[in-house]
């Protein structure tokens, strides 16, 4: 309420400024931007080099003795790949959050076109956890065999965009100006990213070394367990952008508009 | 997006360990590391906007 009450007061300003000020509409144009963002689903993909957890020595003491039981040939429990095949999948739903931004324009002589140099800040609450589901090698043993929940969360999505951009403007005889426009540019990219894999602290519920001479006591030390990770996911990320919105003269100087966009980010 | 750092701080959950990362991977000392990937992200915005011409 009070962001909105700050933007409605600087327009209000900016109007009375500009009519007790009347300067000649140049060529050039700075512009600020209020409004809400909606992020997509997002799908996420995680590997990893957990072993597996009849080869984790803390978990089975025999764990170098493993590779030589019938139903375990293929397993690397002392080889320096072991643990190369973990992977899973997960999803996050689609949510929303501020943006705001500013931008340097400037109108081309004699054209309908127009270049503009913009940032703008987002901010897309996702503030979810998300049940891990698609497991793959280690990670899908230990899945089916011993986990009893296994979650990944990330907080919000939050990046810093400089973009430029090229506008259609179609004017006309009425103060109205529709436009469109494309844009490229980049997005430094954060959120917070967490995941923790819990075990079932009922040993006899667990099922992974089934055919080992010591089965039992590898179920024994793996209840209750839970592995845990936290870490902010970074990155530079390519995106572009298709805008469309519509422009109303206030005065010669001053435009409000409204504008919606749809942005595509890329590694 | 990716990230190529996350590293996994197996912990037990009883008695008597309490594995750091340092350790996390058996006792050799061996961090669990992985990588964390979010495809293609999009989005939407709509807009309020306010342009001075100079």
């Amino acid at each position: 309420m009070s962001r909105h009450f700050l933007y409605a007061t600087l327009i209000s300003v900016a109007v009375l400024f500009s009519a007790i000020m009347p300067v000649q509409a140049g060529k050039f144009y700075l512009s600020s931007e209020l409004g809400m963002n909606f992020g997509e689903s997002l799908d996420m993909s995680g590997s990893n080099n957990d072993r597996a957890s009849v080869c984790d020595g803390y978990i089975n003491p025999r764990y170098n003795q493993v590779e030589g039981t019938a139903g375990y040939v293929s397993y690397s429990c002392t080889g320096s790949n072991r643990g190369s095949t973990g992977g899973w999948r997960n999803g996050f739903s689609a949510d929303e959050g501020v943006l705001f931004g500013v931008a340097l324009g400037y109108l081309l002589n004699d054209s309908m076109f127009r270049m503009e140099l913009e940032y703008f800040y987002r901010d897309t609450g996702y503030d979810e956890i998300s049940d891990v589901h698609g497991g793959a090698g280690e990670n899908s043993d230990k899945l089916e065999q011993e986990i009893v929940r296994a979650i990944d969360g990330i907080d919000s999505l939050v990046s810093h965009n400089l973009f430029a951009n090229l506008y259609a403007d179609f004017t006309n005889d009425s103060r109205f100006t529709p436009y469109i426009g494309i844009g490229i540019g980049v997005g430094l990219t954060e959120a917070d990213y967490s995941s923790v894999w819990a075990r079932n602290s009922d040993a006899s519920w667990i099922e992974t070394g089934a055919g080992l001479p010591n089965a039992q006591e590898i179920r024994t030390n793996l209840a209750g367990t839970a592995s845990a990770a936290q870490k902010q996911l970074e990155d530079t990320l390519f995106g572009y952008q298709l805008v469309a919105g519509i422009d109303y003269a206030l005065t010669d100087t001053l435009i409000l508009g409204i504008k919606g966009r749809w942005v595509e980010y890329d590694r | 997006m990716s990230e190529k750092g996350v590293v996994w701080n197996p912990l037990r959950g009883h008695a008597p360990y309490l594995r750091t990362s340092e350790q996390a991977d058996g006792g050799d000392r061996e961090f669990v590391k992985g990588k964390v990937k979010l495809d293609d992200i999009e989005m939407f915005a709509i807009s309020v906007n306010l342009k001075y011409r100079f």
